[in-house]
């Protein structure tokens, strides 16, 4: 007992100076840069689009509903496979009407009011016999050690479509990625 | 101030390589200084006591060697001329010093002088003092000295012994005693017997015989137990085999001498033997073991029908003192003794062993003609046959109206029958065939064939059933004499219940004879599956996990 009492303060004093300032410098970094991730805010800017309101928001996703429950979605992937965007563009339309049976209707590119391009698939798919349209924007951005993608969904009636497509659209063009560069 | 010379130049002086200008100096100035003269006596008198050559005397300091100088016995080596002339020409004579030692002065008494080689001088001998090759001693008057040799021996030298003899004891010396060095000290390592270490030496050895000698005996017993072990196992084995062959009927072994074993004579005729004492060993539902562990006979007497009846073992060890030796081997020798005369069966022996005597132990000679089915039987053994198969067929329909076609023309019948799976039976002697054949129907994907052998149970039923229709036989014989009414029932009851036994035998010989004579085979039929047309693999998923995040389910699914 008297040896484990007069050991401790002996230890203590053996520890070198250096190191305890090493640990601190250590920790203070830990927590700026705790900081610094916590303050790097999303991966993405996006408005919401006129007649829709925003039900669901994290750092990496958007979801919006009209009042005819017509879905927008919004989300960010960071992947480790790097490629450019004409690669992703005809994997997902292969996908879309390959294996999931979806109609392709319309196809362009489209480009951000900052500048990032970016691919438009139209497609129309049919749930529980009702026709629906799924507009997907695809963008693209390139980081240092991963690529990220941001895709935005629309999920309406065909008959809604049209009047919800260029509201859309319009919170698109003032789309921001906060990941990686234009590339 | 006078300037002494160095230690360094004395060792060089005494070496004989100092340039000759400076050697006059050193002798010019030995010749007025005492001091550097007894430097140089004490230098001199320690190169023979190191046993070092003198130039390696540099190392020694000079204060060291004023030690060594006011030792008391150093001080007596004073060398001296023989003839008191100048002692420092005497000084610089080379003594042979890599001549090896023969011995070594132990003491002296009076003047003896040692004389190096042909030389002329000689120096006055002190106990220490080294004795090498091509030295000589030449005791003084009434002097004399003690010498002793590298190999042990003393030398006494006085001046009362003969020359000659002291010549040969020189001579021995020089030829006898190798080049051995002695150590600087002059000491030696000597081996002396004594009493004491003799005693001590007899005392081990006894000790340890006494350790080793139980330890073989026991090793020794343990083989040979343990081949005796072995002996009476094969022997078994033997035994088994002998009364397999000869009905229940183990051979004679004889315990005997060989001159009494000799002397045996066996009638095959009646199966008497005389000339011996016999043991005979009752076989009973185990077979039982002899009294004797040799398993390789000395004699083997058969008679014509060729099959061993009697063993004779010559060198027969009884088993009697192995068991009252070994515990272990008790419990192995499990055996009964009928001890029986020739002609003279013993008390005990006069039941079953009296009716053995009178059955030879060939099968032919047996004196109870049920066994004699059983050696019928052990030439043809009765075995029941089954197999199962698992096939793979391209149409079962098809392949089970084939395999019913078959059974028939097989002359078999079917048992059981369903939509895949069909048993049945079919002659004993056609099995292997249908074997055959029904492996051809398919792939066979398994195949168990089986084999019971079941003679000794099917011999075992037909020996009990006889003797219980002997003995309903003679219950019946009895039963027309009795008379009183108890007796009557007692009998009836007894005729019953063997009744019942020997229907119930019969029933199980029947059965085990169906057994045996059709064999039952189940075959299991199987269609091979169509081959499968490789489909998309992952239909609807990609292998981009972000891809199948994405799309109007899921976002459906998102809110």
């Amino acid at each position: 007992m008297s040896s484990a009492t007069s050991d401790s303060p002996r230890s203590i004093k053996r520890i070198p100076r250096i190191a305890v300032f090493a640990a601190v410098g250590l920790v203070t970094v830990c927590l700026l840069a705790g900081l610094l991730w916590l303050a790097r805010g999303g991966t993405f800017r996006m408005m919401t689009p006129e007649n829709f309101a925003k039900v669901k928001f994290s750092r990496s996703a958007f979801g919006a509903l009209t009042p005819q429950e017509d879905k927008l979605v919004v989300r960010h992937f960071s992947l480790r496979e790097k490629q450019n965007l004409p690669f992703w563009v005809d994997g997902l339309r292969n996908h879309f009407v390959e294996d999931r049976g979806y109609t392709l209707k319309e196809e362009d590119e489209f480009k951000t009011d900052a500048g990032l391009s970016g691919h438009r698939f139209l497609f129309e798919i049919a749930m529980n016999d009702v026709p629906y349209c799924y507009e997907l924007v695809l963008f693209t951005t390139a980081g240092w050690f991963r690529q990220h993608i941001y895709t935005a969904e629309l999920l309406c009636g065909k008959k809604n479509f049209d009047k919800h497509g260029p509201a859309v659209e319009n919170a698109l063009k003032r789309f921001q990625a906060r990941r990686g560069h234009a590339g | 101030m006078i300037l002494h010379p160095s230690a360094k130049r004395m060792t060089s002086y005494l070496d004989g390589v100092l340039p000759e200008v400076q050697a006059c100096r050193f002798e010019a100035h030995l010749a007025k200084c005492e001091v550097c003269r007894r430097k140089l006596q004490i230098l001199r008198s320690a190169s023979r006591v190191f046993g070092l050559p003198k130039r390696r005397l540099d190392a020694i300091s000079e204060s060291v060697m004023e030690r060594v100088g006011q030792i008391g016995n150093l001080a007596a080596w004073n060398v001296r001329q023989a003839g008191q002339a100048d002692s420092l020409s005497y000084e610089r004579r080379q003594w042979n010093t890599d001549a090896p030692i023969l011995g070594e002065i132990q003491s002296v008494d009076g003047t003896v002088f040692v004389r190096s080689g042909a030389g002329d001088k000689a120096i006055e001998a002190f106990p220490g003092c080294a004795l090498r090759q091509g030295d000589r001693l030449e005791p003084a008057a009434e002097a004399s000295a003690v010498v002793q040799l590298t190999n042990g021996a003393t030398l006494h030298i006085t001046k009362a012994a003969d020359l000659s003899s002291l010549a040969e004891a020189m001579a021995a010396i020089s030829s006898g005693a190798s080049g051995r060095t002695l150590p600087p000290s002059g000491r030696r390592l000597q081996m002396r017997f004594t009493w004491a270490s003799g005693t001590v030496a007899v005392a081990m050895a006894i000790v340890l015989a006494a350790i080793v000698v139980p330890k073989c005996f026991d090793a020794w017993e343990r083989t040979r137990i343990a081949r005796a072990r072995r002996d009476v196992q094969r022997l078994a084995l033997a035994e088994e085999r002998a009364a397999s062959r000869n009905a229940g009927y183990v051979p004679l072994q004889v315990l005997d001498d060989p001159a009494r074993a000799a002397s045996l004579t066996y009638d095959p005729t009646n199966g008497t033997v005389s000339g011996g004492d016999v043991w005979r060993v009752k076989q009973g539902d185990e077979p039982r073991l002899a009294p004797v562990i040799s398993c390789i006979p000395d004699i083997i007497v058969s008679d014509a029908d060729g099959d061993p009846d009697f063993f004779i073992f010559n060198n027969a060890l009884d088993l009697d003192e192995l068991v009252s030796d070994n515990t272990a081997a008790s419990s192995l020798l499990k055996w009964s003794l009928v001890q029986s005369t020739p002609g003279k069966p013993s008390p005990a022996s006069q039941g079953s062993a009296g009716q053995n005597q009178q059955a030879p132990p060939a099968p032919s000679k047996s004196p109870a003609p049920k066994t004699t089915p059983t050696s019928s039987t052990t030439e043809k053994r009765l075995v029941i046959y089954t197999a199962a198969f698992s096939i793979l067929v391209s149409s079962v329909e098809d392949s089970m109206k084939d395999l019913l076609q078959k059974i028939e023309k097989w002359n078999g019948y079917v048992q059981t029958a369903d939509l895949q799976r069909v048993t049945f039976r079919v002659p004993a002697a056609n099995f292997n065939r249908v074997v055959e054949e029904i492996s051809q129907l398919g792939v066979v994907t398994n195949k168990q064939v089986q084999a019971h052998d079941v003679t000794r149970q099917y011999v075992d039923l037909q020996l009990r059933m006889e003797v219980a229709e002997m003995s309903r036989k003679r219950l019946l014989a009895l039963l027309e004499k009795a008379q009183k009414t108890e007796d009557l029932l007692k009998i009836e009851n007894e005729i019953r219940r063997l009744t019942e036994e020997i229907e119930k035998m019969k029933g199980e010989i029947r059965l085990l004879a169906d057994q045996i004579a059709y064999s039952t085979i189940a075959v299991d039929l199987t269609a091979k599956a169509a081959e499968a047309k490789p489909a998309r693999p992952r239909a609807g998923v990609s292998y981009f996990p972000w891809i199948n995040q994405i799309g109007a389910e899921n976002v459906i699914r998102y809110f």
